[in-house]
Formats: structure tokens, C-alpha cells, sequence
């Protein structure tokens, strides 16, 4: 869920999208210290009354500083070569939905069983109830199941757009002639929002993309139209 | 699985299962195979007189996969003699 002066990632919502943040906030820790410890060093150094006018040559010290660093890009690596498998790996989706990315809609199609299509646009201003929220609410959304794995087939009809949701670790691109494949699996129900994140046309900040997660059970129970 | 009549894998199909032919993000080559294998399967069938309910777990895996406007399209062009694949 997006709020307001947020700094971070959002909250996750399925198990590669945690890694993920844990990812993150290793990489950034080593990040910040690194950047901490050069200015340390840079403004001990500018600030110093000390002068020597005799070194030269310091050996070890090199030696440690080109050492360091390898060290610190496996420890950043190996993680990042984890998660990067762990997305990869072959899981056995229960439903296929295919989103088709159009200027400037998004189609859902969800034909497992029979065939749902519908278009999902975004809410105009004007259209809004109390409590929604501006560029991020659509008409129609894409209902989701929570803890089963998804697999969710990503295309556009015209131009390039990506389909994502944050809070789930997705982002895919959309091209057209092109079916790309995308799983999750969502751990909570809830309403989760995205934006389009290929530059599409006029209205590319306006298609967002909100997927409703529900229980199992009642997803199971098929489509419910409400006009 | 091999041991498993292909009429009750049609009837407990979910969804289109993992196929190790396309194991990785691109799956428009999965779509297009299913596609093309349905209505070869189907010609095959008819040609031989044969049950075409056999080939119904392509129709249902290519159904769960391409998009639907694709799935129009190639049947139109089916229709007109200049579908492109070789069935």
C-alpha cells in the first residue's frame, strides 16, 4: 500500500518480494558504510594539521583496499544470484491470467475455465468516491486468488507498457507480439495498486493496474457482476 | 503421469502445466506449438476418422495461454488460407 513522504519499499506481499527487501536493505546498509567511511576519511584527511612529506610506498595498505572490496561485492552477489534463481524456479501455477496491456486500458482474460474478459480503466477524478485514491483506482479489477501460485501471461496489443505491483516483486514488460510469463504467489488478501512503468503514449500515468486478492474459497466460486 | 488416460487428464486439467519445452519467459513459441498442435491433431483425426476428443488438452492449454484477439486472428486467417504455420 503506496502512502504518503514514503521512503521505502512497500510492504511485501508474496515471499520473493520479502527477500527482495531483505536484498535491499543489505545492499544498502553496505552501501551506506562505504559511503560513511570515504567521507570519513575524505574529511579527516582535508582537515588534518599532519604532514608528512616522506611516503612512498604503502604496500599492505593497497593490498587490503583492493582485497576489500572483491570480498564485499561476493557478499553482495550471492544473495542477489539467490533471489535471482529463487524467481526462476518451476512452480506448478493452479491459474493462468493474461493481461493485455492497450492505449490506455488494460484487458484481463481469464479463460482456464470458459472465458472472462474484461477492460480495466482508470477512475477520472470526477468519478471517485470519498477514500479513493486519485490516478490509482480502476473501474474494473484484476480479482486475484491469495495463496496459490498464479501465473500470469503479460502482452500488449499496441505499444509497450509493463504490467507491475510492487508489493507483489512484479514487473513485466508488455510487448506486443510477444507473450511474457510472470508467477507469483500472494500470502494476504487485500487491494494492491501499480502503474504502468513503460512510457506508452499521452495517458501512460493513467492506466494503473489494482489487483483485489481473495481468498481462495471464494474465488473458487466464480464471478460476481456488479454494475 | 504417462500411465494417466489422456481423458482424465483433460478432465482434471487446471491450468496449462509447466512445459519444459519453454521453461523460461518467452512463452510465445507455447502458445503458437498448442495452437498449431490442436488443429493438426484435429485435421489428423478427422482425416482418419479417429475420436477428435483426444486433442482437447491442446485447445485447453492454448485457450489458457494466447491471448484471445490472437486466437481470432489466426483462425480468421485460417479461414482465409493465409495462416502462416503449417497445419
Amino acid at each position: 500500500m503506496p502512502h504518503p513522504v514514503q521512503l521505502g519499499l512497500q510492504d511485501a506481499t508474496s515471499p520473493i518480494m520479502e527477500e527482495l527487501i531483505a536484498f535491499h536493505d543489505h545492499a544498502f546498509m553496505i552501501v551506506s558504510l562505504i559511503s560513511f567511511l570515504v567521507l570519513y576519511v575524505l574529511s579527516s584527511v582535508l582537515t588534518t594539521k599532519l604532514t608528512n612529506t616522506n611516503i612512498t610506498d604503502a604496500q599492505e595498505m593497497e593490498t587490503i583496499w583492493t582485497i576489500l572490496p572483491a570480498i564485499i561485492l561476493i557478499l553482495i552477489a550471492l544473495p542477489s544470484l539467490r533471489i535471482l534463481y529463487l524467481t526462476d524456479e518451476i512452480n506448478n501455477p493452479s491459474f493462468t491470467i493474461k493481461s493485455i496491456g492497450h492505449q490506455w486500458y488494460w484487458t484481463y482474460e481469464y479463460t482456464d475455465y470458459g472465458g472472462l474478459i474484461f477492460n480495466s480503466y482508470m477512475l477520472p477524478p470526477l468519478f471517485l468516491n470519498p477514500g479513493d485514491l486519485r490516478l490509482l483506482e480502476v473501474d474494473n479489477r484484476v480479482v486475484l486468488p491469495i495463496e496459490a501460485p498464479v501465473r500470469m501471461m503479460i502482452t500488449s496489443q499496441d505499444v509497450l507498457h509493463s504490467w507491475t505491483i510492487p508489493t507483489l516483486g512484479l514487473k513485466t514488460d508488455a510487448i506486443p507480439g510477444r507473450l511474457n510469463q510472470t508467477a507469483f504467489t500472494a500470502m494476504r488478501p487485500g487491494v494492491y495498486y501499480g502503474q504502468c512503468s513503460e512510457i506508452c503514449g499521452a495517458n501512460h500515468s493513467f492506466m494503473p493496474i489494482v489487483a483485489e486478492l481473495i481468498p481462495l474459497k471464494i474465488f473458487e466460486m466464480g464471478p460476481v457482476f456488479t454494475l | 503421469m504417462a500411465e494417466e488416460d489422456i481423458e482424465t487428464k483433460i478432465k482434471n486439467y487446471k491450468t496449462a502445466p509447466f512445459d519444459s519445452r519453454f521453461p523460461n519467459q518467452n512463452q510465445t513459441r507455447n502458445c503458437w506449438q498448442n495452437y498449431l498442435d490442436f488443429h493438426r491433431c484435429q485435421k489428423a483425426m478427422t482425416a482418419k476418422g479417429g475420436n477428435v476428443s483426444v486433442c482437447e488438452w491442446y485447445q485447453r492449454v492454448y485457450q489458457s495461454l494466447c491471448p484471445t484477439s490472437w486466437v481470432t486472428d489466426w483462425d480468421e486467417q485460417r479461414a482465409e488460407g493465409t495462416f502462416p504455420g503449417k497445419i
